[in-house]
């Protein structure tokens, strides 16, 4: 992961960092708090891909699709094979609404990097995506069979976002992945008393 | 033991066999109480397993479980912050403030001896944040204070906290951390992202 040095010509941005930092700053419209708290972010030199990828997903929220664009064209430019910044863009799309383009975003994650695909399968079955989500998954499940760690958390992500078939099958791989493990058992507990305590404060 | 969770517990194979998926499409309260069992089983003389064993007793309804497994794990090391989030959090998130605060009574008692452990101020946001979003403000605000006292330029669990009063549908709590915490490095990049995204998320956990 390179890291980009900002010309000098981009120096005035350095007046970026608000020069009141009280309280008062941060109650104002939260959009606006939003995009003034990436700025005074951007403007501090040295920048990476990934920092980029996540100002996008602030200017996404804020709203400003062109500046976001802006964002993730000079993170992939800075770092085009980075796996991470790849899943942090199609986290900002997703997030926001955009599915087709979170879709095209996780489809360029690596396909050895199972960490980043499992994330990708939780943000798509999150967002009503359980086929896609499933095929990113089995995806990361075949480069490592034995990573309980990434089956509970899918697992979760299905139990919690109305997918219990998926759910079950998963758990079951993540104990089948490790099941002398007791962290492996706990996950797949700790999963279902979320999924409870979601279900009381609905009530 | 309800004769549900008692099935699910006869029903398990040897203790490293796995069920099949089937057994994860039944009743959650039974799923729980099974893996807790396993959990307690595999590490009966581990403070934090049996805190987690406890939270996952409470969700399921088996307040005399949850009890001995909390008690059980403090006794093991009462000095672990770790079990005491994971105790106070069980309490909050499934409807037991008055046993929640008396967690907290319990973790306030300690703290100001844990001097040498480091883990107790992390600890302390956290708490915090757990009684924010379980809609215990004053209590929640405290504890951050006792956090920000022993780690005044820890700015991550400022904005955590932050996050947590986002979360917890309160922003004007949120502002006065996220100022605290661009005053203690106001150059640093990560500080203002990391709050950028907070609003972005609209305090959603990480």
């Amino acid at each position: 992961m390179r890291i980009i040095f900002l010309p000098l010509f981009s120096l005035p941005l350095l007046a970026q960092i608000p020069k009141d930092l009280e309280p008062a700053f941060f109650v104002r419209d939260a959009k606006t708090v939003m995009v003034e708290c990436t700025s005074a972010a951007r403007s501090r030199e040295g920048k990476d891909s990934r920092m980029l990828a996540e100002y996008g997903r602030s200017y996404l929220a804020a709203g400003d699709r062109a500046k976001a664009e802006e964002v993730f064209a000079l993170a992939i430019k800075d770092d085009p094979k980075d796996s991470t910044t790849r899943y942090l863009i199609g986290l900002a799309w997703i997030r926001h609404g955009f599915k087709a383009e979170a879709l095209a975003a996780f489809e360029r994650i690596g396909p050895k990097e199972k960490n980043d695909l499992t994330k990708a399968a939780c943000r798509l079955i999150e967002a009503g995506m359980p086929t896609e989500a499933q095929a990113t998954m089995t995806k990361a499940w075949e480069l490592d069979k034995r990573d309980w760690e990434n089956c509970a958390e899918y697992a979760k992500a299905a139990l919690l976002n109305g997918q219990p078939e998926q759910a079950a099958t998963w758990f079951q791989r993540t104990l089948e992945a490790d099941p002398n493990n007791w962290s492996a058992w706990n996950s797949v507990a700790q999963a279902h008393a979320e999924f409870l305590a979601r279900r009381q404060a609905k009530r | 033991m309800r004769i549900s969770a008692l099935v699910a517990v006869a029903s398990l194979p040897l203790l490293s066999q796995v069920p099949d998926a089937a057994f994860f499409k039944g009743d959650p309260k039974a799923i729980l109480v099974a893996c807790a069992e396993k959990v307690r089983g595999l590490k009966p003389k581990s403070a934090e397993p049996l805190a987690f064993a406890g939270r996952a007793f409470l969700a399921a309804g088996e307040r005399a479980k949850a009890e001995e497994a909390f008690k059980a794990s403090l006794a093991l090391n009462v000095d672990n912050p770790d079990s005491h989030v994971i105790i106070l959090g069980s309490w909050v998130d499934f409807g037991f403030p008055k046993e929640a605060l008396e967690t907290l009574q319990v973790a306030r008692n300690l703290y100001p001896c844990s001097e040498k452990n480091r883990g107790w101020k992390n600890a302390m946001a956290k708490m915090g944040a757990v009684l924010m979003t379980g809609n215990q403000p004053t209590e929640a605000e405290a504890c951050m204070q006792a956090a920000f006292a022993k780690g005044p330029s820890d700015w991550q669990n400022m904005t955590f906290f932050g996050r947590a009063c986002l979360r917890a549908g309160k922003p004007e709590l949120a502002a006065p951390w996220f100022s605290r915490a661009v005053k203690s490095a106001p150059k640093d990049e990560s500080i203002w992202n990391d709050i950028a995204l907070s609003l972005a998320d609209q305090g959603r956990e990480n």
